[in-house]
């Protein structure tokens, strides 16, 4: 190790010394007094990062502002914006129709409309927008939810198909976004095999997805781990590969932990929306978007969006 | 790229053997209370945003709670929840895109301030962490002010020791870059 290098590490270790870092604040710990109920109700990771992280951390956020307020009225000097949610003017909502794709062994039927309805609406309260809403129109279902998200992303979320499947692939890794021959690698188990899915934390504190299997899901998977030990598993949505497990061991109970490592390439946030569209279900056929506008349904000229990159 | 890391194992149910949740409840606050002062901090120093921070570790909490019934060595609690944490914080950075960097401007009283942002830029060698890359700031931050050994690091970051080394090393290599940069800027 050169001087140099030894003088930069002691100068390094000094700089972080020199004083002290302010402690905890009180909100974390009246947090960690009631993580049980938190965790109970809580999706972990949202959209924005920004959380709302119960009737607790409102109540002191609104203490914390009443504070910034009045020293604010006692203090004459230019006040620092507080980085506290303000109430700004609403953003006009994002509006968009889709049209289901109907095909001979699911023709069109209103309950298929209604039941698309829900699982938009369902998806959009899963990553937190609760204020949208998904309706049927004539032929088509309509969403529309407020513009203050990043809307191409919600409208890749909520646009997929978010059919599952669980497929060997053999002794080949197979990368992520690589698109899943069916013929070649018929699927194990599928959408309807699973009861539950979340995210978990795994042994080494590395984030995992937890997949349930139903009765006959979990007999099948425990037939086939049995004898392929070593072998990896695609898990595909709308048949593109998200990840790609190798099976460590036997899986008997039907309970399917998938560590996702820190190579996966799968963000929390990523991880969060796809254990939401495994919770919530596929749509029981396509949808297609047919127009997309930023406005209210008033009439008038409305900026059109980008096409969606689905 | 996925497939190398990810792994697929039995998820028994710990019901049986798990004590009651109230229990289970104590047992984990009292391990995360004498740790939160130090989550608050590693996480504010690599964020650089108090807010931020306390949302980070809110997070961590509860994906920790979660989880507690996976931790098999109670010793490693402490190097368990720091994990946790970082993948989260990496995470936000990653979601940011770069690490925000704000000078500090003259007419903005500096009391007022994000206290681990103040803090960072009080000095010219931390305020070159803000140009890192998010494992970089994090590998110097663990090192530097965690006191960390390099093998307690790679622990917390999943990576090897060799690993380790040559990101601490490239990272100190860049801060001496700016810090040469700035000096040089400064003297003209």
């Amino acid at each position: 190790m050169t001087d140099a290098r030894i003088a930069l590490e002691v100068r390094l270790h000094e700089s972080f010394r020199r004083e002290g870092l302010p402690s905890a604040p009180a909100a974390l710990l009246d947090a960690l007094d009631h993580v049980a109920e938190v965790a109970a109700t809580r999706q972990v990771v949202r959209r924005s990062g920004r959380l709302p992280w119960s009737a607790i951390g409102i109540a002191a956020m609104l203490a914390v502002g009443g504070g910034l307020a009045l020293f604010a009225v006692g203090n004459p000097r230019p006040a620092v914006p507080a980085p506290l949610p303000s109430p700004s003017a609403p953003l006009a909502p994002v509006r968009i129709t889709y049209d289901p794709m109907w095909t001979a062994e699911v023709p069109e039927d209103s309950a298929g409309l209604l039941r698309i309805a829900a699982v938009l609406r369902l998806r959009l309260a899963q990553i937190g927008i609760d204020a949208a809403t998904a309706q049927v129109q004539g032929d088509s279902v309509v969403v529309e939810f407020p513009g203050d998200v990043d809307t191409d992303a919600v409208r890749t979320y909520i646009g997929q198909t978010g059919r599952l499947v669980l497929a060997p692939v053999g002794e080949e890794a197979v990368s992520r976004g690589t698109r899943l021959d069916e013929a070649k690698y018929p699927a194990l188990c599928d959408s309807r095999h699973i009861t539950d899915a979340d995210v978990a934390i795994d042994q080494n504190g590395d984030p995992a997805l937890h997949l349930k299997l139903d009765g006959a899901g979990t007999k099948l998977f425990a037939d086939y781990s049995r004898t392929h030990v070593g072998s990896y598993l695609a898990i595909a949505i709308d048949g593109v590969v998200v990840v790609a497990p190798l099976i460590q061991n036997e899986i008997p109970g039907g309970d399917i932990e998938v560590s996702i490592g820190q190579n996966a390439g799968l963000s929390a946030e990523e991880l969060s929306r796809l254990v939401a569209i495994i919770r919530i279900g596929p749509l029981p056929v396509p949808i297609h978007e047919i127009a997309a506008a930023v406005g209210s349904q008033e009439p008038g000229p409305t900026p059109q969006l980008a096409p969606s990159p689905t | 790229m996925g497939s190398l890391s990810a792994i697929v194992t039995d998820r028994a149910p710990t019901e049986e053997v798990r004590p009651t949740d109230a229990d289970r409840r104590d047992r984990f606050v009292a391990a995360a209370r004498p740790a939160l002062d130090r989550l608050y901090r590693l996480a504010g120093l690599i964020l650089a945003d108090a807010h931020e921070a306390e949302d980070a570790v809110q997070d961590a909490l509860v994906l920790a709670f979660r989880g507690y019934d996976r931790l098999r060595d109670p010793g490693r609690f402490d190097a368990w929840l720091d994990r946790i944490l970082v993948n989260g914080c990496r995470d936000r950075l990653r979601r940011r895109g770069v690490v925000r960097f704000v000078p500090l401007a003259p007419e903005v009283d500096p009391a007022g301030r994000d206290p681990f942002q103040s803090f960072l830029d009080r000095d010219a060698l931390l305020a070159g962490l803000s140009r890192l890359t998010a494992d970089e700031r994090i590998v110097v931050i663990l090192r530097f002010w965690a006191d960390l050994p390099l093998d307690a690091i790679g622990d917390r970051l999943g990576w090897p020791v060799g690993t380790v080394k040559s990101r601490l090393h490239r990272a100190l290599g860049r801060l001496r870059e700016n810090l040469t940069t700035d000096a040089t800027e400064t003297a003209r």
